[in-house]
């Protein structure tokens, strides 16, 4: 059995996936998480370090690290790069001050080679308030269209409501499955090249 | 060559970060209690000063760079542990009412336009509400358009000289505008007033302002001399602030808009100054320093508006 064979089986067997959480502050990722975990959203306090959760995905363990976005905590975004295997980029769709930042800050973090390969989920959170951009804005906004070097979907949704959180979720799933999980040993070996980082 | 320069070439490198990715593993699981246990919060905060003389002690002995990611590194290990240590502290309860039930949970086809020209006072639902680039102006409620928009968001730029109050008492009551989201930026001495918001606010760039607001979250970036008046019930949050003072929402106003029982304004997190100790960039108001009489009334006029201001910000 050769190598790749054996990380495959591994990675079968476990069938679990690393997510990494970002977004500007106050963008609504740890009101994401709670939401999808059936926990009150009230009272969530803007995140100074991060948190972690699991979820179960239909077959698939989902390891979800959600890490602050205040500003001084971004430069600290690449301790959890290692084995992403899908970045949930969320937006708030509210921050019409902000959505440069946003932009530059989501473009940043594309060419880290840590993260080559894995998905890129937009949520366009805060669809709830009156006066949000929509999904085709905040596309244009964050220049979505010119991204090559990743899978990407964006999804407007609610926090609040709960709206397409899941079904946004189950792209991300399903496009991480289908790189790691049924394509060839080939493809797996360039989507993850097993880099060893001294560093 | 001296074999300890070897080593900590070669070695140091793959020694730390195996003690740095095993404490951080450890942070994590520990975080997963609901109540992280004090003795291991400890123990954690132990392991990391070791971490951290050993990486003092190889000082000259690695490339700057390295030794500078090093230091960031252990800066981040030192957030998560505080973090931890502060999950760990038994809770104060509080229960949360919302001010008004969501009734409508559908998402809104929202077909807003983008804003182009940063038009003052312009809204249009359901476009973004912005107020901007206005000086010595007293503005309320009646200034922002009657479109009874229910759960809306408020952009507030560059002001100076200013008093906003955005609270009912300029308004009648059965007309409320709940904001959901407020973000704010550039103003210089303005007073600006606000009910509660069913959400979070944000602020960049404030200097010589007073801000009266209730809140689900509350963040204020790159603020100097700043009073705020807040009524909270999450931990508010500051960064690059100097000079903040907080202090408990004005009960004045809250006899216009009932508020919360219990209120965190005092607990707060300042990400500039992740330590132990406390942070040298806010303090809580003294009793005689807080302001007692507030413009709660329209004031016409520059001078008037002026006046007023130089009552309320030094
Ligand atoms: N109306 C509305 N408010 C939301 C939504 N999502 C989040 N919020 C609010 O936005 C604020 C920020 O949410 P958080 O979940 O703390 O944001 P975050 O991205 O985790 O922020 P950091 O931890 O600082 O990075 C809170 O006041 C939430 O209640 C949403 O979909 N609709
Ligand atoms: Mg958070």
């Amino acid at each position: 059995m050769g190598l790749l064979t054996i990380i495959r089986k591994n990675r079968e067997k476990e069938r679990a996936m690393r997510i990494l959480f970002l977004g500007l502050d106050n963008a609504g990722k740890t009101t994401i998480l709670k939401k999808l975990n059936g926990e009150d959203v009230k009272g969530v306090s803007p995140t100074l370090g991060f948190n972690i959760k699991t979820f179960i995905h239909g077959k698939y363990t989902l390891n979800i690290w959600d890490v602050g976005g205040q500003k001084t905590l971004r430069p600290y975004w690449r301790n959890y790069f290692e084995q992403t295997d899908a970045i949930v980029w969320v937006v708030d769709s509210c921050d019409h001050l902000r959505i440069q930042d946003c932009k530059q800050e989501l473009h940043a973090l594309l060419t880290e080679d840590r993260l080559a390969g894995a998905s890129l989920l937009v949520f366009a959170n805060k669809q709830d308030i009156q006066g949000a951009m929509d999904d085709s804005q905040i596309s244009e906004a964050l220049d979505l269209r010119s991204i090559r070097t990743h899978h990407w979907k964006i999804w407007p949704c609610s926090a609040m409501t709960g709206d397409n959180l899941n079904e946004g979720l189950h792209w991300m799933v399903n496009d991480v499955a289908t790189r790691l999980y049924y394509n060839t040993t080939m493809s797996l070996a360039h989507a993850h090249p097993q880099t060893v980082d001294e560093s | 060559m001296a074999d300890s320069d070897q080593w900590y070439t070669h070695e140091f490198p793959r020694v730390f970060q195996a003690s740095r990715s095993g404490l951080e593993g450890r942070i994590a699981s520990a975080k997963t209690a609901a109540q992280p246990n004090p003795n291991i919060v400890n123990e954690l905060a132990q392991e990391l000063a070791k971490l951290n003389k050993s990486l003092a002690d190889a000082n000259n002995k690695l490339p700057t760079y390295d030794q500078r990611q090093y230091g960031l590194q252990i800066k981040a290990l030192e957030a998560m542990i505080e973090e931890l240590r502060e999950a760990s502290k038994p809770k104060t309860k509080f229960a949360f009412r919302r001010a008004a039930p969501l009734e409508n949970s559908q998402r809104p086809s929202v077909v807003a336009t983008p804003v182009k020209d940063i038009a003052t006072l312009s809204s249009n639902k359901p476009q973004h509400t912005l107020l901007s680039s206005l000086s010595h102006r007293y503005i309320s409620l009646t200034d922002l358009p009657t479109s009874g928009q229910q759960f809306s968001e408020l952009a507030i730029s560059g002001l100076d000289h200013c008093i906003v109050n955005l609270t009912s008492s300029t308004r009648q009551n059965d007309d409320i505008i709940r904001f959901s989201a407020v973000h704010v930026e550039n103003l210089t001495h303005t007073v600006l007033i606000l009910p509660m918001i069913n959400g979070s606010i944000l602020l960049h760039n404030l200097t010589s302002c007073v801000i009266a607001v209730g809140c689900h979250q509350f963040r204020m970036h790159d603020s100097r001399q700043v009073q705020v008046y807040l009524s909270i019930t999450s931990h508010p949050v500051i960064e690059h602030c100097s000079e903040i003072g907080f202090a408990a929402y004005p009960d004045i106003l809250k006899q216009l808009q009932p508020m919360n029982g219990d209120s965190k304004h005092l607990a707060v997190h300042d990400f500039s100054h992740i330590r132990s100790s406390p942070s040298p960039h806010w303090s809580a108001l003294s009793n005689d320093s807080v302001i007692e009489s507030w413009p709660m009334e329209e004031i016409h006029g520059k001078e008037g508006v002026e006046e007023a201001l130089s009552a309320l910000i030094l």
